[in-house]
């Protein structure tokens, strides 16, 4: 699965320390997450999701979509 | 999991089993002394025999405490596969010994072989995972 989590970090000039402490995970689990190596639980998607104001979709994508 | 990255749910892991440890290395030395020097029979020694183990598996308790606390779920599936790794080890030696014991009569592998390879393979796989999962420095 694709995402444009990075991105969309770096827009608000955050670091992956700052987003893994917004979320209460390690920053193991950002960059795990962000390299494509980890696809996070639904419940975790959502806590992404709201913190970027956004949905779900426009931040994951199955990589076929791409 | 690297030391500047610890979750709080690892960080209480981590104390549980130092605990647990230090009172293993007590009860051994304790139980080594009493069997050798106390001539026990019966229930005494069936006691001091199976003490040791108990701290052993408060070791084990802790790791099942630490999967239930963790709420990273990316530390979790780490640990988990780690489990997973060590019990496949440990019932695959299982098996050997047993179908060994079975069909050649060879002797059954030597006291705690299981839990020693349980242990060490739990411990690489850890370990390769943390290798595997290194962040780089900070953006």
């Amino acid at each position: 699965m694709n995402n444009r989590l990075r991105v969309l970090r770096a827009e608000r000039g955050w670091s992956q320390a700052d987003l893994a402490e917004k979320l209460e995970v390690s920053r193991q689990s950002v960059n795990a997450i962000e390299t494509g190596r980890y696809d996070p639980s639904l419940p975790l998607a959502f806590r992404i999701a709201r913190l970027f104001g956004a949905s779900i979709e426009a931040i994951f994508q199955e990589e076929e979509q791409r | 999991m690297f030391c500047k990255d610890k979750t709080p749910a690892f960080k209480r892991y981590q104390r549980r089993v130092q605990v647990a440890m230090a009172a293993y290395f007590v009860v051994i030395l304790s139980a080594a002394w009493v069997v050798k020097h106390g001539s026990l029979v019966g229930w005494k020694l069936y006691f001091w025999s199976v003490l040791p183990a108990v701290p052993i598996i408060a070791v084990i308790v802790g790791m099942a405490r630490y999967l239930a606390e963790e709420t990273d779920e990316f530390q979790r599936l780490i640990v988990t596969r780690a489990l997973l790794m060590g019990t496949a080890a440990l019932l695959g030696t299982l098996e050997v010994s047993d179908f060994l014991r079975s069909f050649a009569n060879i002797d059954p592998f030597p006291p705690f072989t299981c839990f020693v390879i349980f242990a060490v393979t739990f411990g690489i796989t850890n370990f390769v995972q943390k290798l595997k999962n290194k962040v780089p420095a900070d953006e």
